[in-house]
């Protein structure tokens, strides 16, 4: 989270001004900081006979 | 994976040593899969971007102390692009990535799939603002402009979709996500499901409003656990920022989403079928009409759409539909997301704008075949889509295009097939699904399907006449033209266009022969004399009893009582059994 401020919103001009302050906030921290990603695959079980790679592969 | 990378970061006390944002940001991030399947698990460490395909637990200290600490590349993970050859430090510079154009898929390991204040700061809910002060025509009418069509098969303007649903009346209307992902070797939903839900909730949400509806349902199958903890987290923060619930942002418009898990059945992925199964009835089909936006759910106005569609409602109404419509064709604007599987160098989802050949997909973002063998078919749509044979693969993929030659987009699924994969055998692969997942309701599909199925096998094990050959044409065209849903009706599509490209690998099988070289009917094991032993260690393990022989003399295969399960050939010691045909 870039931050946990939990908020509730009651008007549409209350969220845009937050979302812009959480776009600057974003920006700052792709140009300037460090940080790390990390994507990983996860194999979910399926049902039998649904995996097309034991045909194709 | 990620709670190594986290245990080591804590151990090596780096959580200091990392700048962070807030005192409570952690510095590993879970984001969604980038959908380059065939290489993961993957590593980006940013700001740098340098990233690592195939992964393990044991890479993790090095990739900390050498890239995240000291910047380097580690050569030996870097991803070997198979179209240019070179390694590539960055993901983005992956000829995979470069050669798609992204629309919702644009934020591949950028964002942080739970946040919804990640999905904010990339102007999440800023088109839902936005709607609410709208007209509701006049967001029906940006949707109409936009040219946006469905995502789940169909291709039916969902512009016109949401107009009926406006236009009927009902004291209570409902709004429903199709995420009943169903085609095996798609994954196209549950990938946007678990990476982005919020994309797709917002433009639930607009969606809801725009035709008057009060209440919604996602209905996401029980096999993706994970996009039904995603799209429910999205759910329960969306309420919490009063986005969802009573009065939302502070007018008279309420909403509330619940998350409906699927069975599994393929045909609920069929949106009366679904709507049967939200009801908690059994989900078989119903006839249409009344279509759902006249009487769907409980016998109210609904308004059903997939995943995918509700994807880029969020961003039309935030980019404008001139900007949408920059990408794709005339009558098919826009993106498709696709998950391309078989033989291929690369496999995964990808996102490409309609008109985009398959031929381009295959060569400039998939990189080929991975076993060197020329790519003679491909099968699109999903089980009940269509093979296409080589000499199609140069035109421009869109609705409109597909269906003139006998295929349809369906959800997305294309799987490539090798010259060495017999198309007969395709089909009959393809007809077992479709029979299995038959709901049974209308005679056609049900008795149609299996008979059809039936008639595969008999090629497939060499015993099929060209009597054959003329009833699975018109068994297919009956179960076609007279089944009650989509299923059913398109069902035969793996028959009926290998019937039209590759008929000629049908008639070889009747006349003994399958020209690949895949069904093994054809095929039959022999002892070679000169290598035999006599050692009886064959004889002793054929299940069948089909081997024979004697002290000194070489053994010998009864092909009448040989089942051809192959195990023969693995217990002996000399090589001498060989498949031959």
């Amino acid at each position: 989270m870039i931050t946990t401020t939990e908020k509730r919103f009651d008007n549409a001009q209350e969220i845009i001004k937050y979302i812009d302050t959480l776009k600057a906030k974003r920006e700052k921290k792709l140009q300037k900081k460090s940080y790390m990603s990390v994507l990983v695959l996860v194999v979910q079980p399926v049902a039998r006979g649904r995996c097309m790679q034991n045909l194709l592969m | 994976m990620y709670a190594k990378f986290v245990d080591v970061i804590k151990q090596k006390g780096l959580d200091v040593a990392i700048e962070k944002i807030d005192d409570d940001d952690e510095p590993v991030k879970r984001t969604g899969c980038c959908g380059l399947c065939s290489l993961g698990p993957l590593v980006k460490v940013m700001p740098s971007g340098i990233t690592y395909s195939h992964v393990t637990v044991d890479d993790v200290e090095e990739i900390i102390e050498k890239t995240l600490i000291n910047g380097e590349p580690i050569e030996r993970l870097l991803l070997t692009d198979p179209i240019s050859h070179q390694k590539v430090e960055r993901l983005e510079d992956a000829t995979f990535f470069k050669n798609q154009t992204f629309y919702i898929m644009n934020e591949i390991g950028k964002s942080e799939c739970e946040s919804i204040e990640d999905y904010m700061a990339r102007g999440g809910y800023l088109s839902l603002a936005k709607a609410l002060s709208m007209d509701r025509k006049e967001i029906i009418e940006i949707i109409k402009a936009s040219g946006l069509r469905g995502r789940g098969g169909g291709g039916f303007p969902t512009g016109l979709k949401w107009e009926a649903a406006y236009n009927s009346k009902g004291d209570i209307k409902y709004i429903v996500c199709n995420a009943d992902e169903g085609d095996p070797g798609a994954f196209m939903n549950r990938t946007l499901l678990e990476r982005d839900p919020h994309s797709v909730l917002e433009g639930m949400i607009i969606a809801a409003y725009a035709i008057g509806a009060q209440e919604g349902y996602a209905y996401i199958r029980a096999e993706y656990p994970i996009a039904v903890e995603m799209f429910n987290k999205a759910i329960e923060s969306a309420k919490e920022y009063g986005l969802l619930g009573d009065n939302i942002l502070g007018t008279d418009f309420s909403l509330d989403i619940h998350v409906k898990e699927g069975a599994g059945a393929f045909v609920c992925g069929e949106e009366t079928a679904l709507l049967s199964s939200i009801e908690g009835k059994r989900g078989t089909p119903r006839p249409r009409p009344p279509f759902p936006a006249q009487a769907g759910l409980w016998g109210k106005p609904t308004l059903i759409n997939n995943v995918e569609t509700y994807g880029n409602v969020a961003k039309i109404l935030r980019d404008g539909v001139e900007s949408y419509r920059t990408r794709g064709v005339q009558k098919s604007p826009g993106t498709k997301m696709f998950s391309v599987t078989g033989p291929l160098n690369l496999t995964g989802i990808i996102e490409v704008q309609f008109g985009t050949t398959l031929r381009y997909i295959l060569e400039n973002i998939c990189g080929g075949t991975s076993n060197g063998r020329r790519i003679k078919a491909i099968q699109i749509g999903g089980p009940s889509g269509a093979c296409l044979p080589e000499e199609l693969f140069d035109l421009p993929l869109d609705y409109d295009t597909l269906k003139s030659v006998g295929a349809m987009v369906g959800s997305g699924g294309i799987v490539a097939i090798t010259d060495d994969r017999c198309m007969v055998e395709v089909a009959r692969f393809f007809l077992d699904f479709t029979k299995r997942e038959s709901c049974g309701k209308c005679v056609p599909c049900r008795e149609g399907t299996m008979q059809a199925y039936n008639i595969l096998e008999k090629f497939t094990q060499g015993k099929a006449t060209y009597e054959d050959l003329e009833t699975l044409e018109y068994v297919s065209e009956i179960v076609r033209t007279a089944s009650l849903c989509g299923l059913g009706k398109t069902a035969p599509n793996p028959i009926i266009s290998t019937l039209k490209y590759f008929k000629e690998e049908y008639i070889e099988h009747i006349e003994g022969k399958c020209p690949s070289g895949m069904c093994t009917a054809f095929k039959k094991y022999i002892i070679s004399p000169e290598k035999c032993k006599s050692c009886s260690l064959c004889a002793r393990s054929c299940p069948n009893g089909a081997i024979s022989g004697e002290r000194g003399k070489p053994y010998v295969i009864d092909q009448d009582k040989c089942v051809k399960c192959g195990l023969c050939v693995t217990k002996c010691k000399f090589g001498a059994i060989e498949l031959v045909g």
